[in-house]
């Protein structure tokens, strides 16, 4: 019986690893003639289905009491909320081994990453950090959306002030979540053993998150980096999303692409291009084909292209020559180095379903 | 219109050269890969033109040499460069494109700087039926790499190696889109 547990807990080797969670041969033939990576013809604008399963999928079967319904929605639409309007630091993660959302599990979880931070803290790795800080994990509802999504989990690091007064406030925020995922990429069976989410989005002092992610990776054998966006990526970005607003157009945001110079270029760095919601979204409506949930590549080709060349003509700056490094809409802003800021609670899920694709990704291309 | 085209046969070859014409957008990195291109020791001699876009400029059209051998340099990171290439093309006889010609795709290796998708670049060459070839100029390692694999198809377009003809070279390859075999 010992000896049998022994077995089950042993992790398998890095190499018979990558040969598990390696993808179905589709994409390996696709990618047959190119090493490199490669980003589909067209994406889903929005979510599938925009129907929450709140605690997973036996629950939505029973009838439910309509006043618990309604008191999850409003706890739901609360937690979505809590996402808007802070700035995010974003990573992608490969599955933890043998992670639990069981309450009992994320009790001892929080115990042993208070005791770590703890012991960092002595080593003397934090000086400008509180006295004392505690960690509480908790799970978080409201992000899980498709059946192979897990329930997103909090993590909050609460400390005191230098010297030990007042109320404790947060230092850290992280959320693991994944949004919609299409398919678990980990084998089915082991699944039980390995917890996918494909992204990790934390908000703190670096000196935390560089413990946070210390622990996480020594505890759940897990490899977490930061997710950087490519400037294809972006354009992806600005272009599926800023012709969709929530306020009445004249109010909201305008939009805003930042271009890198090259180095050889002195006395400038950065060129902002910032164009009014309302003309953006009237040459949107022209490009984007209404009826289809989906945006193709070359309606963003064509997207990015004519509000260069309208650049170009009023400037003679080809910007196209220069790299694309950040990118600011109404409902987001996000940054090459895996900056994000979501300003548009009634999006958090569509903004976070791309960046869990982003993620998985790049994780099966790594493993294929 | 027909005077703008560059034309493979229009002209006598030069007597064991092969001429390559490098085609991309400012700040590519033509001149070193022209570099590395000729500081291969080769029995023939090696001349290389490079131009920012085509078509090339009529007044120097005498004196011109005979092209073997095109490429076009598209750099990942730099989306003018990608435009240059597709606005270039179009000034460029058919027959270039059986084996006479080639895509260059740079900067491969940093992925969160590419601005071009490489599913547009191959999809593009499919278009024209021309292979790809991946590089960067950074060492002088990958360069030459780089270089003797231009050399190697430059040189029999030029018809320098025996019973191998860029006809025979095109008709092996096989488009880089899975979904069109």
């Amino acid at each position: 019986m010992r000896g049998q547990d022994e077995v089950d807990n042993c992790t398998p080797s890095l190499s018979s690893r990558k040969q598990l969670f390696s993808n179905t041969a589709s994409r390996r033939s696709s990618r047959r003639f190119t090493p490199y990576g490669r980003t589909p013809k067209s994406r889903q604008l929005k979510g599938k289905n925009h129907e929450i399963l709140s605690n997973g999928t036996a629950e939505r079967s029973r009838p439910r009491d309509r006043r618990s319904a309604v008191e999850t929605d409003e706890e739901h639409e609360s937690n979505l909320k809590g996402l808007t309007n802070k700035s995010w630091k974003l990573f992608k993660m490969t599955p933890l081994y043998k992670f639990n959302t069981e309450s009992s599990q994320l009790k001892k979880y929080s115990s042993q990453l208070s005791a770590h931070i703890e012991a960092e803290r002595q080593k003397g790795l934090f000086i400008d950090n509180a006295t004392s800080s505690k960690a509480y994990i908790s799970t978080y509802k409201g992000l899980r959306v498709s059946a192979a999504d897990k329930e997103a989990v909090q993590i909050l690091i609460k400390g005191r002030n230098r010297g030990g007064f007042g109320d404790e406030t947060v230092l850290l925020t992280c959320l693991l979540c994944s949004v919609e995922m299409e398919h678990n990429p980990v084998e089915p069976k082991l699944r039980d053993k390995f917890a996918y989410y494909p992204l990790l989005m934390v908000k703190g002092l670096v000196s935390l998150t560089d413990g946070l992610i210390t622990w996480m990776q020594s505890h759940f054998d897990c490899v977490i980096t930061p997710m950087i966006f490519s400037a294809h990526d972006l354009a992806w970005m600005v272009a599926m999303w800023s012709g969709t607003t929530t306020e009445p157009v004249h109010k909201s945001k305008p939009v805003e692409l930042l271009y890198k110079t090259p180095t050889d270029c002195k006395g400038i760095d950065k060129i902002t291009f910032t164009i009014e919601s309302t003309d953006v979204k009237d040459l949107w409506d022209r490009i984007h084909d209404d009826k289809g949930s989906e945006f193709s590549s070359e309606e963003v080709t064509m997207f990015i292209n004519s509000l260069e060349s309208h650049f170009h003509s009023l400037f003679r700056v080809k910007l196209s020559a220069l790299q694309l490094y950040s990118v600011g809409t109404s409902l987001s802003y996000i940054g090459d180095v895996g900056r994000l800021k979501i300003f548009s609670a009634d999006h958090v899920l569509w903004i976070l379903r791309y960046l869990t694709v982003l993620s998985l990704e790049h994780f099966t291309q790594s493993c294929s | 219109m027909t005077a703008t085209v560059l034309k493979p046969h229009n002209k006598l070859p030069q007597y064991n050269t092969v001429t390559v014409l490098l085609v991309g957008a400012e700040g590519t990195g033509k001149h070193e890969l022209a570099k590395g291109i000729i500081s291969i020791d080769e029995p023939f001699s090696v001349q290389i033109r490079t131009a920012t876009c085509l078509p090339l400029s009529t007044e120097d059209e005498e004196s011109r040499p005979r092209i073997d051998f095109i490429c076009f340099i598209v750099d990942l990171t730099n989306r003018e460069s990608m435009r240059v290439v597709e606005e270039s093309v179009k000034h460029v006889d058919l027959r270039y494109f059986l084996g006479r010609s080639c895509f260059v795709a740079l900067k491969v290796k940093c992925p969160e700087k590419r601005g071009v998708g490489l599913e547009l670049v191959s999809e593009f060459c499919d278009h024209y039926g021309a292979p790809i070839l991946y590089g960067a100029l950074e060492t002088d390692q990958e360069q030459i790499t780089l270089a003797k694999q231009i050399l190697n198809m430059a040189k029999v377009s030029a018809g320098l190696v025996n019973n191998i003809s860029p006809l025979l070279i095109d008709s092996t390859r096989r488009p880089y889109d899975t979904q069109l075999l």
